[in-house]
């Protein structure tokens, strides 16, 4: 049985610019694309909290039955979203924090432009090393 | 063409961060793409008349920057003195865009320690001390605000500028220094366009290094 981590990279304008199954090995038990659909009608519910806080962790931005959706959003309004089952607050925030820094990296590069898909290997790699470490 | 790679060493953090070798970077991607362009356009030209041998000897002059020129479609940018004011101007518009390029992404880092900035005000305020201050290791002299939804945003001393020579205000248009100035603009531009506020940002140098930004946002 797996604890479930779905990560997306959504970017202004509900572009979705990176996407990642972080969860720990084994078989998932919830139905194909669930996943997504939660994420997609989570993204209402991000905009919405964008204005009630300065912070950029918008802790827990949506439930779904047993799922959580816990959001991040940088000051250009990419938003960071994370489905899990179990409430983790920490450690989310520290890993929200890291993918925001490998983000700012992948912006360096002068021929990646803001709000196109991520199709780095580094990046997809690092990110899967700061889900190990921080989620699982 | 010749595919190699070359592994370069790192370069130190504060190289490798300033805001030169942003541009610099921009640079190399905006005249790479302009040359992929110019090149697919020869090739189109050399298949369609192949018996012009005009065509080829145009393409040996390729998009090596040319004084302030970047390489300009297939307009003749063929000595250097002799830019068209078509040719300046649609270098403007290619540095203008490369700072809006570079505007959304420094700004993406500048504010990845510091808590979103919601308000109007707040983010111009921002642009005048933190990005100038990122840009130019100073603040920006004076912001002004007029009724109608504008600012204006004064810097006595651009260093970019502290090189020329006193200009009267009669000088004519190729003689003022918009190239740096029109990178500013871009930059201003993209920065409030990735922060959400989409302006319209123009330039006015009136004696280097004395020059000002004039802001509009439409409501």
């Amino acid at each position: 049985m797996a604890t479930v981590y779905v990560f997306v990279i959504v970017g202004k304008g509900d572009q979705l610019l990176y996407e990642a199954d972080l969860s720990s090995a084994g078989k998932r038990d919830d139905s194909p694309h669930l996943d997504q659909f939660i994420l997609h009608a989570a993204l209402d519910m991000v905009d919405a909290q964008v204005f009630h806080t300065q912070q950029m962790y918008l802790k827990l931005v949506d439930k779904f039955n047993e799922f959580f959706v816990s959001g991040y959003v940088t000051a250009g309004h990419i938003k960071l979203m994370l489905l899990h089952k179990h409430r983790n607050e920490d450690n989310i925030k520290n890993f929200f924090q890291e993918v925001h820094d490998l983000y700012i990296r992948t912006l360096l590069n002068p021929f990646y432009e803001v709000n196109r898909p991520i199709y780095s290997s580094g990046f997809d790699k690092r990110v899967k090393q700061a889900g190990k470490k921080y989620l699982t | 063409m010749v595919d190699e790679t070359v592994t370069l060493p790192q370069p130190p953090a504060e190289v490798a961060e300033s805001p030169f070798i942003l541009l610099c970077n921009e640079w190399i991607r905006y005249t790479s793409e302009a040359f992929m362009a110019r090149q697919q356009q020869q090739q189109q030209q050399q298949t369609d008349s192949k018996s012009n041998p005009g065509a080829a000897a145009d393409g040996t002059t390729d998009g090596r920057p040319v004084a302030a020129g970047a390489g300009e479609g297939s307009s003749s940018s063929s000595s250097p003195s002799s830019l068209s004011s078509a040719d300046v101007d649609g270098v403007m518009v290619a540095l203008e865009e490369m700072g809006f390029m570079l505007g959304g992404k420094i700004v993406e880092r500048l504010t990845a320690s510091r808590s979103r900035l919601q308000d109007e005000k707040d983010i111009v305020k921002f642009i005048c001390k933190d990005l100038w201050n990122y840009l130019f290791h100073k603040q920006a002299d004076r912001l002004q605000t007029n009724r109608r939804g504008g600012y204006v945003i004064q810097d006595n001393t651009l260093r970019w500028l502290r090189h020329m020579p006193p200009m009267p205000d009669t000088a004519p248009p190729h003689k003022r220094p918009m190239a740096p100035v029109s990178v500013i603009c871009g930059i201003i531009r993209g920065a409030l366009t990735h922060l959400g506020l989409s302006a319209s940002v123009s330039a006015s140098v009136a004696e280097p290094p004395c020059c000002s930004f004039s802001i509009k946002i439409p409501s």
